[in-house]
C-alpha cells in the first residue's frame, strides 16, 4: 500500500474536473466521457488494491486494525494549540468508503456514457461528476474534523451543480437551490458542533479528539461533561449538533425535504449522490466519531430515534408515491434511517459493537443495490420518457436485463436470502433486538413495508399492463430498446454485487474497536423478518401484478381458479380498505401532507417571515438624512443608557 | 458666584452641543445644518480649551487640538458647500427633505 | 534622524510624492492622453505597493504621535494594493473623464489619511487622519456631477460624516478632560471606567461604528453606495472600511482593555444588530450596489465578531478576512463597474442570462459572490470560518448561533444573484461586454486572491506572527 496510490485516488477525479472544466467544452466534448471514465476506473482499481493491502497485509497490528495517517501536513496554525491539518486517514471505514465511492462512481460514469449521450453539456456533466467524486473522496479520507467540513461543503456545492444540471427546468433549479439551502441549514449545526467539540478538546484532529474525549481520566472529557447549557452537557450538545449536520446530508427527518425534490437531477446522478455516496456521508460522520458518541448515551439516543422515525416515515410515504424516482428517494431515506439507528443502538467494543458493524455492512450492501435500482430506473425512464408508474408496465419483455437486475435489487432490499440486503439487515435487526425492543418492532414493520413498496414498484414497471405493451405501435416506440451496451454493463455488474456483497466478511474487518467480530445468522431469528418481507412481496404481487388472461396463467391456477379469483377480489377490497382508507388516508396522506406542507412550509415560512420583516422595517431606511442622524443619536443614547445606567 | 469655574464652562459647552444636535436634526436648510455642526464643533473647542486651562495647564495639547479642529471644520465646510451647490444645480433645492431619491 | 524619518514614513512619503507628481502634471498639462496618465498612476501605485516590502523598521516619530511596525506596514500595503486594483478597474470609467487627475488627487489624499490613521498613536493624529480620509471621499462621491443621485449621495455623506465626527470629537474632548493626555498608550492606563469616560468612549465608538457602517450607525451607507460612481463605491466599501477596521484593532480595542466586559457586550449588541439587519435589507434590494452595501454591512458584523474575541487569533482572523474581502468584493465590483460603464445598468434583474453572453465575467462575479457568501473552496469560506471560530472561543453560543444562521440567510441572497446570472432566462441579456486590459488584469488579481488566499496556508500564520507581537 504505497501512499502515492492513495494520494492519487482523489486527485484523479480532480484532474478530470480541471481538465474538462477548462477545456472540455471546446476541445474535448467528444472524449469527455471516455477520459473521465478511464480515470475513475484507475481510481477504483487503486482503491481496490488499497483495500486489499490494508485488510490483508498492512492494516493489522496485533490483530487490531489501525488508523493510519498516510499523509499529513499542518496547513494552518490557527492558534497556538489548534492547527488545521490536511491529510489522509486510512482505517477500515475509510477504506470501505473508498471502494464504494470509486466503484459506484465508475458504474455511474459508464452508465452515463449511454444515458447522457447527445447532451449539449456533456463535458460539463463529466466535469461536475469529477468534482463530486473528488470531494466525496476527500471527505472520506479526512484526518480532521475541519477538513471533513470543508469537503462536506464542497460535496454540497458539487451536488448543487449536478442536481441543477438541467437548468432549463425551473423545477430543477428550485430543487438544487432547496437541497443546498436545507443542507446548509443543517451544516450550521455541524459547524456549531465542530466549534463546541474543538473548543472542549482543544484539537480538531480526529485521532487526538477521540483520544481526549474518550479517556475517562482526561480533563477534556470531564470538562466537557461538566459544563452544560440548558441542563445538557456540552459534549452532548456538540455531538447532537454534529449529528444534525449528518442528518442534513443524510436526509433524516426533518431535513429530508430536499431529497425527493433532488430527483430532478439526471438519474445517474441520483444513483451516485442519492444512493451510495453523499447521503451516507452523515452515517459516515457519526461512524467516524463513534467512539465519542458511544460515551454519550443521550446523543446516541437522539441518533437512534431520529433514525428509526425517519426509516418508518419514509417507508410509509414511499407506499403512496407514484413517481418511481421519488419512491426510490424515500426508500433511500428509509434505509439510511436503518443505518442511523443501528449506529444509535450500538455501543463501543466487542459484542456491543454489533450495531456499528451492521450499519457499515448495510451501508456497503445498500450502495450496490440502491445504485442498481436508480440506474435501472434510469434505463426505464430513458425508454419510457416518463417518471410516472402509470406510464409504465409490462416492460419485462422489452428490457430483459433491466428487468432481471431490478428484480435482484428488489429482492436484495426486501431482505430475501441469499441476496445482499438480507445479511446486513439481519445484523441490524439483531442489534436492535438486543438493545431496544421498540426499535426492533419498528424496524421489523419497516422491513415489511419496504418489501411491499419495492415490489409494488417492480410489478407496476415490469408487469401490470402487459397487454397494452405488446401492440405494434409500442414496439416502434421502443426502437432503441434497452439502451446501449454501456448502460447494460453497469446493471449486470451491480446486479452481481447485489447478490454477492452480502458474503463479504465485513464483520471481521470493520468493527467499532478494530477487532474481528464473530457473527452468525440465527435461523430462528431470521424467520420473522423474512416472512414479513415475503408477505410484503406477496401483497404487492396480488395487488399490482394484474392477472392477465393468457391461457397458461389460467392453466396453472386451474382448479383453484374460482377461489383464486375470489381471493383476489377479496384482496382488492382489503387493499382498497388498507391502502385507500388506512395507509393513504390515515397515515400516508397526512404524512405526505405534513411532509409537504409543514416541514416544507416551515422553510417557506422562514423566507416569508424574513421578507415580511424586511418590509416592516424598511421605513428605517427612509432616505431622509435627518432621520438617519436621529437614529444615530438615538443609538448613542441607547448605548449610554445601557452601559452607564443599567450596567453598573 | 465670585469665580467662573470649569463646571460653568462645561455647562455652556454642553448646552451648545445639544443646541447643535437639535439644529442638525430639525433644520431643513442644508446650510443651516452645516452651521449646526459648527455649533457642536465649537462646543468641543470650548471643552478642550477649558480642560486645558483648568486641569492640564502644563501642556498645550487641548489648545492645539482646537486649532486643528477649526482648520478642518473650515475645510469640511468648503467641501460641503461645494457639494450643496452642485446638488442645487441638479435639484433646484437645498431642502434636505428633497434629497431622498434613494431609499429603502 | 533624517533617514529614519524617511524609512518609517516611506509609504506616506510615497503617496505624497505621487500626489505632488500629479499636481505637477496638472499644472504642466503636457500629457493629454488619459490612458497614458492612468497607466502612469498605476505604475506609481505599484511602486508604492512594492515599497511596503523593503526597509521595514519599527519606530516612532513626532514625540510618539506617529508609530509604525511591520503589521501596520502590511496593512498599508494591503490598502495600497486595493487602491491599485480599483484604479485598474476604473480604467473604463476614467478614460474619458475630464477630471481624471482631480479624481486621483482626492483618492490618494484619502489613502494618505488612512495611512496616518493606521499609524496614529495619538488622538489628534487619528482625528487628522480620519478627516483627511473622509472629506475628499464625499467630493469623490459627487464625481458624476450631473447626476442627482451622485450629488445626493455626496450631501448625505458629507453631512452625516460631519455630524458623526463632531459627536466623536465631543467624546474625545471628554477623554482628554478626564485623562489629560491624547496619547493612546498613556490613555489606556488612565481609563478608569467613570461614567463620564464611558460616555466619552461610547461617543468615540459611535464614530468608529459610523465609519464601519455598523447598525444603528449605518444608515448613510446604502444611499451613498448607490449614488456614488462604482469606483468610489468599491473604494468606500473596501478600502475605507478595511482602514477603519485596522484602526479599531490597533487603537480602539486597547482603549477598552480595562472595560473588557463592557466592550464585549457593546460588540455583542452591535454584532447581532449589524449582521441581522444588514442581511434583512440585503434580501430586498435590486440595485447591485445597494445590495452589496447591505451585504457589506453584514460582513462587518462578522469582522466585529472576530474582534470581539479579543485575542491575537481574533485580530488575525479579522485582518485575514479583510484581505479576502478586498479581493472578493473588488472582483464583484469590477464586473459591476464594467456593466455600469458600458450599459448603465446596475440592477440584479439586468443580470438575468448574463452567463449566456458573458461567460467569463459571469464566472468572475459568481466566484466573488461565493467567496462573499463563504462557500468553499473560496477564501471567503476560510475567512468567515476563522472569524466564527475565533468568536466562538468566548463560548457565547447565542452569538455564534445567530451568526451562523445569518450565514445561511446571506447564502440565500448571494445565490439569488448567481441564479440570475446562470439560470434565469432572458430574451434580451446584456450584450457582450468588452473590458479593457487593465480591468481584466485587475479581475485576474482578484480571482487569484480569492482562490489563492485560502490555500496559501502560510499567509494566516504570517499575519498571526505580526499581530501577536
Amino acid at each position: 500500500m504505497s501512499s502515492l496510490n492513495i494520494v492519487l485516488i482523489p486527485l484523479l477525479p480532480l484532474a478530470v474536473f480541471l481538465l474538462l472544466g477548462l477545456f472540455g467544452r471546446k476541445y474535448l466534448s467528444k472524449f469527455a466521457g471516455v477520459i473521465a471514465t478511464f480515470s475513475v476506473a484507475v481510481a477504483a482499481f487503486l482503491s481496490l488494491s488499497t483495500a486489499y493491502s490494508y485488510f490483508f497485509i498492512t492494516g493489522k497490528t496485533e490483530g487490531v486494525y489501525q488508523k493510519l495517517e498516510v499523509m499529513k501536513f499542518t496547513w494552518l496554525q490557527f492558534a497556538p494549540n489548534i492547527s488545521i491539518d490536511m491529510g489522509m486517514l486510512i482505517d477500515p471505514i475509510s477504506v470501505m468508503m473508498l471502494v464504494v465511492v470509486t466503484f459506484v462512481s465508475l458504474m455511474v460514469h459508464v452508465f452515463s456514457l449511454g444515458y447522457m449521450k447527445g447532451e449539449a453539456r456533456y463535458a460539463t456533466y463529466y466535469a461536475y461528476l469529477g468534482l463530486f467524486t473528488f470531494s466525496m473522496l476527500g471527505l472520506v479520507l479526512s484526518t480532521n474534523i475541519f477538513q471533513i467540513y470543508m469537503f462536506w461543503e464542497l460535496v454540497g456545492v458539487s451536488s448543487f451543480l449536478l442536481i441543477g444540471y438541467y437548468f432549463e427546468k425551473p423545477s430543477a433549479v428550485a430543487a438544487s437551490k432547496k437541497a443546498f439551502i436545507v443542507t446548509r441549514f443543517a451544516d450550521l449545526g455541524f459547524l456549531i458542533g465542530i466549534l463546541i467539540l474543538g473548543f472542549n478538546a482543544e484539537t480538531l484532529d480526529f485521532g487526538t479528539l477521540i483520544q481526549r474525549l474518550t479517556d475517562p481520566t482526561s480533563t477534556y472529557l470531564q470538562g466537557s461533561v461538566a459544563s452544560s447549557f440548558l441542563g445538557i452537557s456540552s459534549l452532548t450538545w456538540g455531538l447532537v449538533m454534529v449529528f444534525l449536520g449528518g442528518a442534513g446530508k443524510s436526509a433524516m427527518f426533518p431535513f429530508h425535504i430536499w431529497l425527493p425534490d433532488a430527483m430532478e437531477g439526471p438519474t445517474p446522478v441520483s444513483a451516485l449522490i442519492h444512493a451510495a455516496t453523499m447521503v451516507v456521508a452523515g452515517v459516515y460522520l457519526v461512524a467516524r466519531l463513534f467512539p465519542v458518541f458511544s460515551f454519550d448515551v443521550a446523543a446516541l439516543d437522539v441518533v437512534t430515534y431520529v433514525g428509526a422515525f425517519s426509516a418508518i416515515l419514509a417507508a410509509v410515504i414511499a407506499c403512496t408515491q407514484t413517481d418511481i424516482k421519488r419512491v426510490l428517494a424515500y426508500s433511500t431515506m428509509s434505509q439510511i434511517g436503518y443505518m442511523m439507528f443501528s449506529l444509535g443502538v450500538s455501543r463501543y467494543g466487542g459484542e456491543h459493537g454489533l450495531g456499528y458493524m451492521a450499519s457499515m455492512f448495510h451501508l456497503f450492501t445498500h450502495a450496490f443495490f440502491k445504485s442498481l435500482l436508480f440506474l435501472g430506473a434510469g434505463a426505464v425512464i430513458h425508454m419510457v420518457h416518463s417518471n410516472e408508474m402509470s406510464d409504465m408496465g409490462g416492460l419485462r419483455k422489452s428490457m430483459p436485463i433491466t428487468h432481471i437486475t431490478f428484480l435482484i435489487a428488489c429482492l436484495a432490499i426486501a431482505g430475501v436470502p441469499p441476496f445482499a440486503g438480507f445479511f446486513s439487515k439481519e445484523e441490524i435487526l439483531l442489534a436492535a433486538f438486543h438493545s431496544n425492543k421498540l426499535i426492533y418492532v419498528l424496524a421489523l414493520f419497516t422491513s415489511g413495508l419496504t418489501a411491499f413498496y419495492m415490489f409494488r414498484l417492480y410489478f407496476s414497471i415490469f408487469w401490470s399492463k402487459e397487454t397494452q405493451h405488446t401492440t405494434d405501435a409500442h414496439h416502434d416506440e421502443h426502437d432503441h430498446g434497452e439502451g446501449t451496451l454501456s448502460m447494460k454493463i453497469p446493471l449486470i455488474i451491480l446486479g452481481i454485487c447485489a447478490i454477492s456483497s452480502g458474503f463479504v466478511p465485513i464483520a471481521s474487518w470493520i468493527t467499532s474497536d478494530g477487532l474481528p467480530l464473530e457473527t452468525h445468522i440465527d435461523m430462528a431469528f431470521s424467520v420473522a423478518p423474512v416472512a414479513l418481507g415475503l408477505g410484503g412481496i406477496l401483497l404487492a404481487l396480488f395487488l399490482y401484478k394484474k392477472a392477465n388472461p393468457r391461457p397458461d396463467t389460467i392453466a396453472t391456477s386451474m382448479g383453484g381458479f374460482y377461489r383464486a379469483a375470489h381471493r383476489k377480489f377479496y384482496m382488492d377490497e382489503l387493499y382498497l380498505f388498507i391502502t385507500k382508507k388506512i395507509i393513504i388516508k390515515l397515515v400516508g396522506r397526512p404524512a405526505a401532507w405534513i411532509d409537504k406542507n409543514i416541514v416544507d412550509g416551515f422553510m417557506n415560512f422562514i423566507a416569508a417571515v424574513t421578507a415580511l420583516f424586511s418590509e416592516l422595517i424598511k421605513g428605517l431606511q427612509s432616505g431622509k438624512l435627518q432621520q438617519y442622524a436621529a437614529y444615530y443619536f438615538a443609538g448613542v443614547l441607547c448605548f449610554v443608557l445601557l452601559f452607564i445606567y443599567l450596567w453598573h | 458666584m465670585n469665580e467662573i469655574g470649569l463646571t460653568h464652562i462645561l455647562f455652556v459647552s454642553t448646552m451648545l452641543f445639544f443646541i447643535g444636535v437639535y439644529g442638525f436634526l430639525t433644520r431643513k436648510n442644508m446650510i443651516t445644518m452645516l452651521m449646526a455642526v459648527e455649533l457642536i464643533l465649537n462646543s468641543v473647542n470650548i471643552n478642550f480649551i477649558a480642560f486645558n486651562k483648568y486641569l492640564y495647564g502644563d501642556k498645550l495639547d487641548g489648545l492645539f487640538f482646537t486649532i486643528f479642529i477649526i482648520t478642518i471644520a473650515a475645510a469640511e465646510a468648503a467641501v460641503a458647500i461645494a457639494i450643496i451647490i452642485n446638488l442645487y444645480r441638479n435639484l433646484k433645492s437645498i431642502d434636505v427633505d428633497d434629497a431622498d431619491i434613494m431609499k429603502f | 534622524m533624517n533617514s529614519e524619518f524617511l524609512i518609517l514614513m516611506k509609504q506616506e512619503m510615497g503617496v505624497t510624492l505621487i500626489l505632488f507628481i500629479l499636481l505637477f502634471l496638472k499644472i504642466w498639462d503636457g500629457i493629454k492622453e488619459n490612458g497614458i496618465l492612468l497607466h502612469l498612476i498605476n505604475v506609481l501605485l505599484l511602486l508604492n505597493f512594492l515599497l511596503g516590502f523593503v526597509l521595514n523598521q519599527n519606530g516612532e516619530l513626532f514625540n510618539g504621535m506617529f508609530a509604525t511596525n511591520s503589521l501596520r506596514v502590511m496593512e498599508k500595503s494591503v490598502l495600497n494594493l486595493g487602491t491599485l486594483i480599483i484604479s485598474l478597474q476604473a480604467y473604463d470609467y476614467l478614460k474619458s473623464h475630464k477630471h481624471l487627475l482631480e479624481f486621483f488627487m482626492l483618492l490618494l489624499s484619502t489613502l494618505l489619511g488612512m495611512f496616518f490613521m493606521i499609524s496614529s498613536n495619538n488622538l489628534l493624529m487619528f482625528y487628522l487622519g480620519i478627516e483627511l480620509s473622509s472629506i475628499p471621499l464625499a467630493a469623490m462621491a459627487n464625481f458624476d456631477m450631473d447626476k442627482i443621485k451622485s450629488s445626493e449621495a455626496a450631501v448625505k455623506m458629507i453631512l452625516s460624516s460631519a455630524f458623526a465626527s463632531a459627536l466623536m470629537l465631543f467624546g474625545i474632548s471628554f477623554l482628554y478632560g478626564t485623562s489629560g493626555t491624547l496619547n493612546f498608550q498613556e490613555l489606556v492606563s488612565l481609563i478608569t471606567g467613570s461614567p463620564l469616560q464611558v460616555f466619552a468612549l461610547l461617543l468615540v465608538f459611535s464614530g468608529f461604528a459610523f465609519k464601519l457602517s455598523a447598525v444603528p450607525f449605518h444608515l448613510w451607507t446604502a444611499d451613498v453606495y448607490e449614488g456614488a460612481p462604482v469606483a468610489v463605491t468599491s473604494y468606500l466599501s473596501v478600502i475605507s472600511k478595511a482602514a477603519i477596521v485596522f484602526v479599531t484593532l490597533s487603537s480602539l480595542a486597547p482603549l477598552f482593555s480595562h472595560l473588557n466586559e463592557m466592550w464585549y457586550h457593546l460588540l455583542f449588541v452591535t454584532i447581532i444588530l449589524t449582521i441581522t439587519l444588514g442581511n434583512i435589507f440585503a434580501i430586498r434590494q435590486d440595485n447591485i450596489k445597494r445590495f452589496l452595501a447591505f451585504s457589506s454591512i453584514s460582513q462587518v458584523g462578522f469582522i466585529l465578531l472576530g474582534i470581539s474575541s479579543g485575542t491575537a487569533t481574533g485580530a488575525t482572523s479579522a485582518i485575514y478576512f479583510l484581505v479576502v474581502y478586498i479581493f472578493s468584493n473588488l472582483g464583484a465590483f469590477g464586473v459591476i463597474a464594467l456593466l455600469s460603464s458600458q450599459t448603465g445598468k446596475e440592477n440584479i434583474s439586468d443580470l438575468k442570462g448574463f452567463y449566456q453572453t458573458n461567460p467569463l465575467m459571469g464566472w468572475v462575479l459568481a466566484i466573488s459572490l461565493f467567496s462573499l457568501g463563504g462557500i468553499p473552496p473560496t477564501a471567503g469560506f476560510f475567512g468567515k470560518m476563522f472569524l466564527v471560530t475565533a468568536g466562538a472561543a468566548k463560548g457565547n453560543y447565542v452569538l455564534i448561533t445567530i451568526a451562523a444562521l445569518n450565514m445561511v440567510i446571506s447564502l440565500y441572497y448571494y445565490l439569488r444573484v448567481v441564479k440570475a446570472i446562470f439560470m434565469d432566462k432572458n430574451e434580451t441579456p446584456v450584450e457582450p461586454l468588452r473590458g479593457s486590459l487593465s480591468l481584466r488584469l485587475a479581475l485576474l488579481i482578484c480571482m487569484i486572491g480569492v482562490v489563492g488566499t485560502g490555500f496559501a496556508g502560510g499567509f494566516f500564520e504570517h499575519i498571526y506572527q505580526l499581530a501577536a507581537k
